[in-house]
Order: C-alpha cells, then structure tokens, then sequence
C-alpha cells in the first residue's frame, strides 16, 4: 500500500508486477515501527484502523485502491530509517529473525489473548459492559478480530517475515530501472486514469491527492531519472513532514532552506502526525528536535538501499530488500528533486501523496499544502475511550467501523472535505512553491484535544446499564436520554467550531497523546467500579436510594433543585459479587494454598474460615449430626468439656492462690465456677433431675474414651454430687466392660481417687444399690483387676463405715454383697490353691482394703460359712493386714489427701 | 454528560491542558497524560506559575509526576480564555523577584505583627504556609 505506483496505477498491483511489494511494504512498515519503537509499541493493525478511520467500506479492489490516496494519519510511519542502518540486512540471520517473530507473535498473542479474556472476563462490571456495547461482529466485517484482539498485530500472523530479509544488494542495474520507472508506468498508464476517475468519484476526500496524481502524469517520468545521481534522497514521508512541521522541525540542516517562521502562536498543524520525538530525540519531553535524527543513514548507505530496493523492483518474489531502510517498494529509491522547486514541478512520485509506510531518509522542506496530502473524516466517538467506557458515558460511535481504533495512539479526527473547503468535485489546487505557503494554512481543523468534535449524545447517556439506579430513575433517564438525543442531533453542527491552536502538543498529532493505553484506562476504571459494586444497594448505597424514593413522592426526579438537568454518576451495571467468589490458584503438585491474587481476584485473607464456619453449621443442624459418627459426637463434647474443665481449674488455682483477695472477687470467681460448672453438665449430659440410665448413659460413652476418663476424673472435683453419683453408678454398671477396655489405656486407676470420695459420701443406702448393680461377672472382671478390686474394696470398706447393725433388707442385701465378694475374690485370687493375694500391689490401691469387712466374715458363722480354704485365705489375709499395718495405709492416706 | 467515579472521571482530561494546584500550593499547567486510581498524574509540558499580584509567570517543568495525595483540584485549562486580559506575563527573572519580595514583605508583616501581639502578651500561632501563593 505504501507503494506510489499503485497508488498511481492500482492496476499495476493487479498485474502481478508488483502485487507481492504492497504486502512487503506493509510487513515493512511493521518491522520498522519494530526498529523504531520497540517490539509491541505500535500494536494495533494501523492499516485496519485506516481503513475504519476513512470510513470506507467498499469491496476489496476498491479499498485496496484507497488506500492509496487517503493517507493514513498515524505518524508511525515516521522516522524509521533513523534506525535502519543498526540493523542492516547483512548483520542479520534469517532464521533468527524468523524464529524471533514466530515467538514474539505467540508471546503477544498469548498476552493479549490472557490479559483481555481473563481480567475481563473476571470482572463483571466489564463483561457486561462489552456484551452491551459490542455490536456485533458480523456488524464490522473484517474488524471484528481486531475488536477482540486490538493488540494482535496482523504481522505477526504473515507468514512471509522471512521473505523481507534477504540477499545483500546485488549490483545496481539501471535497465530494470528504467524499467520500472518508465515503461512500466507508460504501460498502464491509460489504465490509471481511468482508476483514478473512478477513485475521484468514490473519495471526494481524496481529491487533493488525485490532484497529485494528476501532476505525475503530466511530469516526465525522465525527470525522475535524471535525478537519479542526486545524492540525496528524500522520501516523500519526510517531504511531506517537511511541509508539516512546526517551525523548529522545518529547517533541515540538510538543505538549509527553511520555511518561513509562523507569525503568530495559533498556527497549528493538524497534519502532523508523525512521531517526532520519542525516536528522533533521546530524552524524553525534551524541545521538539531540529536536527537530524539520530541514525540518519549516510550517503552511500542510502545508495544501497536504492540497489536493494532495485532488485526487489525488478524481481519482486526475491527477498532482496532491506525493510530497515525502506518502507516499501519501488517509489523510494526516487531521487530527490532540487530543493526548493515548486511542487507542481516536482517528479510525479514526489507529489503523490505518500501512502502509510512511505518515507525517505532526509528532509525535504517542500510546501505542499497538507490538506492535500492527508484527509480524514471525523472520527465518531470520544477516540480515548474504548467502545464499552463510551457506552458508559453515553455515547454511542456513529460508525461501527470506528470501534478497533480507539486505543490505538496517534490518531485523531480530520474533518470531512466539506470543512477543508473542497468540494468533492472541485478543481484541482496548484500548489503554491515551497517557502510561501503556511503549514496548516489550508486546513483549520476541528480540534480534538480541547474541543473534539462533539458527538450527539457525548452531553446525554445513549445506552446506560441500570446500575443502581432505582427503577424509576432508571427508567426516566433511559427516556431523558431518547429525548435528548433527538434534540441533540439536530444541533450538532452549531457546536463545531473552529479553533485556531497552539503547537504541537495538546493538539491532534500530539505525539505523546494516547501515552496512556486503553487497557491501562479501562483498568482504572474498572477499579474504580469495583469500589461501587454492590449485590444490596438498599444497604450499601442507602443515601441514593431513599434520595429517589423522596424524588419520585414529590414527583421531581428530573430536575434538581436549580433546574438543571443534573450529571449522574456511572455506576457498574450489574453488581454481582457472588459471580466472583474467591477461588485459590492450584497447581498440580503444590502444597498449601497460594497466593496468587490480582485485581480481579482478591486474595481473602483467611481462607480457613469458612470451612470452620461450615464445620460448626453441620453440627448445629441435626440431621448433620446424625450423618457424623457417634464416636466423633463424643470426641466433640470431650473437647468442649475439656476447655470447660482446665478453664474452671484455673479458676481454682487462683481461688487457692490469692487467699487474701476480697470478698467480691471470690464471689466473683465462685460465680464463675458456678456457671462453668453448669456448662460443663449441660455438655456431658447431665440434668438437674436425670436419673441413671444404663441403656442411655452419656457418662459411660465418654468414659470408655481414653480421654474422656481422664476428664470425667479431672471434672468429677467440679460435678454436684448428684451428678457425681451419677458417674460413679456408670462406672460400676459398665465396670466390666470399662475394666476390659482399659487394658491398652492403663488410665482406669486415675479416676479411683475421685470414685473413692465419692464412695466415702456416700450413705449406706446408695451403697448398696451401687452395690445391686454389680453382678458376679462384673465382680470377677473387677477382681481380677487393680482398679476394679480397689473399688470394690473402697465399697466394701465405706459400707462397713455405714452399716447398721439393725437388721434390715438393706443389710441383708449389704451381706449377701460382701459374701459374694468374698467368694469371687477367692476363686480369683487362689483358684488353684497356690494363694497368692493378689491386692498387695500398689499400695495407693490398698489404703482402704477392707479387711476387716472379711474379718467379720471370719467371725460370722452364718450358713454361708466359706470353706477352709476360704478361710486360710482370710488368716493370710489378716495377717496381711498386720505386716503392712493399717499405719501404712494412714500414711498413704494423709499422703493423698496432701495432694491438691 | 455522566461522570464516572472515583479517578477514573480523570480519564476523560487525558492529553488535555490541565491546571493542577498542589497542597503546598503551587500551580502546575501541563498536559496530562496518565493517571492511575490514586490520582497519581503524569503531566508533561509542564510549567509552573507564579502569581504575584496581577503578574504571572512561567517555570518550565518538562515532565512531572505528581503523587496523587498532593493534589488539591484540577481543572481543564479554557484554551480560548487562557490569555486573561487582566494579567500581565512576566519574564521569570521578574516572577521570582516579585515572589521574593512578596514573600519577604509577608514575613515582614507577620514578623511585626508577631511582635505586636507579643508586646500585649499574644503568642501568635505559626503558621506554616510561606510556600501557599
């Protein structure tokens, strides 16, 4: 596109002469924004965003033939051969150079794809936003992928990057450029007219350009030739900034003729739009440059380029030319005229406007008037604003096709032809000589920086989400904003004007306009409303809501106070949070949670809350429970008895600790214990009036934890005494199975101490229906046992401590008691004769052996009278007592008792 | 026209000629170009203004980056009423010495009047705000 002879002749391309140069050019001008810029500063698909800007949509010849004379505003185009020569074709490898595009196209496919898709997708806000605002894409026919992927540049997709470095310049042949240069022009040249003809008509916009051309075909192409030693080369890019630069940049130190100084402040240029500065000078905001870029190609170099580009003309499959140097094709290698001629003298190819990627190394200070060279129509839109943040503010693009350039820096509107004051048919305008024209001087130009053209409906919102809004409000804006743009329509033109402007900053071609990438604005917004969001707006916005609400009583939604029609603020469309739940990255193979949070994606801070959370809630709902295992019940009301338990025995420690405290906070303490202790017998079940279950016992399920004894020992010293009754009638009616049970735990002997309390407590009544509840077969486990024979004996000695010597049904029972022990205990202890009294071991556990309980069975002669065997057993066992003397076991007792 | 919250309503005054007045008071005239959600500011072309009395003058800044929390207001600069009539432009030579010496007659009076109050047994707060013109 960027070559002068199709923009002459398009035909020519159609000839296959040199059709494959307009793809090379256009892979050429990419590559050199590349060099110029960096990789990726020049994202977007200029040629695509040309075309939306000139708003053409025509067939494909057709637009393959405008582009040619309908510059393209982008300024990117500028400047590339300043670094050039860093890379020459020699110093480069072609596989590497292919290898490196094919990656870095993947990369940035990759980031654009992620980045875009992802964050997008994730916030809700923007989702909505661009479902609503995105016509659709069979709307823009061959924008659509650019829409989605504005920052996937088309080059990167072409295959043919290899083809654009090639072979060293081979000799210079000026056969095959005379070739070019004439006959080939001379051949269809009738052609080109006639295309030029049929362009006129379909571009009124480019008809200054067909002007141009106009001019080439008058000119001899011999002209060109006899320039062709020249040592200076311009390319028409470089004339033609020459023609629109502000005063600094006009002189060229090449030529030393300058253009005459602007007399006031208010001269503008519209048309520039090249990039000046970010690549020409080296610091940054710095003046704008007057000399020559850095990396401006030396003399022979750029003679070298002519051969390239030559052989590249004459063949145009061979990769012979260097697109670092040149940005197309054939037209470049044009000598460049005398300075100072007048441009309709000029060879033809000098006055044909450039196309895109066209430009020539130096500069020309030649005065074609810019309006002749670049035309564009006024964009639709705020072109800052990306389509879904125009929607938020109401606007609305006339145009579908100007979506994909918004974003894309360095373009901004041109007024139609009708404002250049040139009618589309209107006669050719000669150009004035270099050195009398003013820049800029036929073109006033609607601003864009400070009064873009307003759009209908940049004042008023055309497509506004809901939001917040209250739903009348919402309603009645939606109406406002019909109404409003019926009206606003209507005067749309009375608010363009034309405004003269200063410089070079601030205006369109602003070269560091559009700094700030779409993206990173739509991230700020996107922040911004994420602050707003809310599933509950009666809460969270409650001020807004009622405000409405007061609105629509007194029927005034639509004015404020003063009258006016006041602004409203953007506010999310959908505020939906639950879509946004929290989702913890997870890598195969990773431990723990990561922290990988973004924006979009707030880490919570504690993601472990609301599993405990959960937990609790399922045991709360019942039939949760039920589903949990009964041993995990227990488990759980252990470890709630627990807490309850040490809790209460620190409580105890500082009540024995401070003896001098007051009264009050002993109350206090007691009061606390009190409480607590409820607490705990409302966990382990117990109630003010229960009464021992055997079936049914909560003690016992805890008990036959090994835990759990330990705690029912260590809660037994809080429990009332009912409720100690309580354990202690669990523990003898499951003595033998909590006996059989605590083989492995070996804990059993701790809760002897508590039980033997309570035992002492007791009246003889309880004891013996504690003593019912022991069978024969739990006597023999218990027997067998240190706890069990322990506790037995504790019974024994407490009921003898109790019992009457009236003759009751109670000591009846308490008889037949202890001669069932005493029974069991001998068929235990000497079952074969060889006597071994057992309950000698821990002395701790012999304190309260009740011999003398088996003393009166000696003495007694009841029918029940125990063999001799029996009572062997009791002498030794008398006489047991008097080797260990009942001094030891009152020893042992005080020994106990000492301890807390 | 809807606004948008927060800092992203600044988005819509990129790349235009803003004037920002800063906490200390100094005033900035430069064209915007970047913004976050802090209302840190990116202006370029930048010059600093002075006014003293019915004068003004211009410091050339280049580019600055203004850390959001400084910023006191900012407003888009009327491009056709930005030459006022009613004040003169100055060289800034001239701006400086008009600065100083206000500022050395301001410290003057607040001296003496410092003085004043303290004959009558006043003692007078300090303020900090020389830099606030």
């Amino acid at each position: 596109m960027s070559n002068v002879y199709l923009h002459l002749d398009p035909s020519l391309r159609e000839q296959k002469i040199l059709a494959p140069s307009e793809e090379d050019g256009k892979l050429d001008i990419d590559i050199h924004n590349e060099d110029t810029f960096g990789s990726g500063a020049v994202e977007e698909d200029w040629e695509c965003d040309h075309n939306q800007l000139v708003q053409l949509d025509f067939p494909k010849l057709d637009i393959k033939a405008q582009k040619k004379p309908v510059p393209n505003g982008h300024g990117k185009d500028m400047d590339a051969f300043t670094f050039g020569p860093l890379l020459s074709p020699s110093q480069l490898n072609d596989e590497d150079i292919e290898l490196s595009n094919q990656q870095l196209a993947a990369a940035v496919e990759e980031l654009v794809l992620n980045s875009d898709l992802d964050q997008d997708s994730i916030d809700p806000a923007i989702v909505s936003l661009r479902k609503q605002s995105l016509p659709s894409p069979s709307a823009i026919p061959g924008t659509s992928q650019h829409m989605a992927f504005p920052g996937l540049p088309q080059r990167f997709s072409n295959p043919n990057v290899t083809a654009l470095f090639g072979n060293p310049p081979t000799l210079f042949d000026s056969d095959k450029m005379h070739h070019i240069w004439n006959e080939t022009f001379q051949q269809n040249s009738q052609q080109a007219f006639q295309q030029q003809q049929h362009l006129q008509k379909l571009f009124p916009q480019a008809h200054n350009s067909n002007d141009q051309m106009k001019f080439s075909q008058v000119n001899s192409p011999d002209h060109s030739r006899a320039n062709v030693s020249t040592p200076i080369i311009l390319k028409a890019e470089d004339l033609e900034r020459e023609m629109q630069a502000s005063p600094p940049r006009v002189p060229s130190p090449l030529f030393g003729v300058s253009i005459p100084k602007r007399e006031n402040g208010d001269f503008e240029d519209m048309q520039d739009r090249s990039l000046p500065a970010r690549s020409i000078s080296p610091v940054f905001g710095s003046p704008k440059p007057n000399y020559m870029p850095i990396g401006t190609p030396p003399k022979h170099m750029i003679m070298d380029m002519m051969h390239q580009l030559e052989q590249k003309s004459k063949d145009p499959t061979s990769p012979g030319s260097s697109p670092h140097l040149f940005g197309g094709s054939g037209q470049l290698q044009r000598p460049p005229p005398p300075p100072g001629i007048p441009p309709h003298q000029l060879p033809f190819f000098l006055q044909a406007p450039p196309p895109t990627g066209a430009r020539l190394p130096g500069h020309m200070p030649l005065g074609v008037p810019p309006g002749a060279i670049r035309m564009m129509p006024p964009r639709a839109g705020m072109p800052f604003l990306s389509p879904d943040i125009m929607h938020r503010l109401g606007l609305r693009p006339q145009h579908p096709a100007v979506h994909s350039p918004i974003g894309s820096p360095r373009h901004f509107p041109s007024p139609p032809a009708h404002i250049l004051g040139h009618g589309p048919t209107g006669p050719p305008v000669r150009m004035p000589p270099a050195g009398l024209i003013r820049p800029g001087m036929h073109r006033p130009i609607v601003g864009f920086g400070h009064n873009r053209p307003r759009m209908p409906g940049m004042d008023h919102p055309m497509r506004l989400g809901p939001g917040h809004l209250h739903p009348e409000h919402s309603k009645y804006v939606r109406l406002r904003e019909q109404r409003r743009g019926r009206m606003d329509r209507r005067g749309y033109n009375n608010q363009q004007r034309m405004r003269p402007r200063e410089g070079m900053i601030g205006v369109p071609g602003d070269p560091y306009a559009n700094i700030m990438s779409q993206k990173e604005k739509d991230w700020v917004i996107k922040i911004q409303m994420m602050a707003l969001q809310s599933d509950r707006p009666e809460i969270d916005d409650y001020y807004y809501q009622n405000y409405i609400e007061h609105r629509l009583q007194d029927g005034k939604l639509n004015l404020d106070d003063s009258g006016k029609v006041t602004k409203r603020l953007i506010t999310p469309t959908k505020p939906n949070l639950d879509n946004r739940k929290y989702v913890p990255v997870q890598f195969t193979n990773s431990l723990g949670k990561l922290t990988a949070s973004s924006v979009y994606n707030p880490r919570q801070i504690i993601d472990i809350a609301p599993s405990q959370e959960e937990e609790t809630a399922n045991q709360e709902t019942p039939e949760s429970r039920q589903t949990l295992s009964k041993r995990l019940v227990i488990y759980k009301t252990i470890e709630k008895a627990y807490v309850l338990v040490i809790s209460l025995e620190e409580i105890g420690f500082q009540l024995l600790a401070f003896n001098e405290m007051d009264d009050a906070e002993r109350e206090l303490l007691e009061l606390e214990i009190k409480s607590k202790t409820e607490t705990l017998e409302e966990v382990l079940g117990f109630n003010d009036n229960s009464r021992f279950r055997v079936h049914d016992d909560p003690v016992f399920q805890v008990v036959k934890i090994r835990k759990g004894k330990k705690l029912i020992t260590r809660a037994m010293n809080f429990l009332k005494q009912d409720h100690a009754i309580l354990v202690v009638q669990s523990v003898f009616s499951h003595l033998a199975i909590l006996i059989k049970r605590d083989s492995r735990d070996g804990v059993l002997h701790e809760m002897y101490a508590p039980i033997s309390r309570i035992l002492s407590s007791l009246d003889f009544n309880q004891i013996v229906s504690l003593c019912s509840m022991l069978s024969t077969f739990t006597l023999t486990a218990a027997v067998r046992d240190q706890f069990g024979v322990s506790l037995i004996c504790k019974l024994l000695y407490c009921g003898k401590q109790q019992q009457g010597f009236d003759v009751s049904e109670k000591n009846e029972q308490w008889l037949k008691f202890v001669n069932g022990v005493s029974e069991v205990m001998l068929s235990v202890t000497n079952p074969k004769g060889t006597r071994q009294v057992r309950p000698n071991i821990p002395s701790p556990l012999l304190e309260d052996f009740p011999i003398d309980v088996f003393e009166i069975l000696a003495t007694d002669s009841s029918p029940t009278t125990p063999s001799d065997k029996l009572r062997t057993s009791f002498d030794q066992l008398i006489a047991n007592k008097d080797n260990t003397g009942l001094e030891g076991v009152t020893q042992l007792e005080a020994e106990l008792n000492r301890r807390p | 026209m809807n606004y948008m919250p927060g800092t992203a309503s600044l988005i819509e005054e990129i790349d235009k000629k803003q004037l920002v007045v800063l906490r200390d008071g100094r005033i900035l005239i430069g064209y915007l170009r970047s913004v976050d959600q802090f209302a840190n500011l990116v202006l370029q072309n930048t010059v600093e203004r002075i006014h003293v009395d019915s004068m003004y003058g211009d410091i050339p800044r280049g580019v600055f980056v203004v850390r959001g929390e400084n910023v006191v207001l900012l407003g888009e600069v009327d491009l056709d009423n930005e030459e006022r009539k009613d004040l003169e432009k100055v060289p800034i030579q001239t701006i400086l010495a008009a600065q100083a010496k206000a500022q050395q007659e301001k410290q003057d009076k607040e001296r003496a009047k410092a003085k004043i109050m303290k004959e009558r047994g006043l003692i007078p707060s300090v303020d900090q705000n020389e830099d606030a013109f």
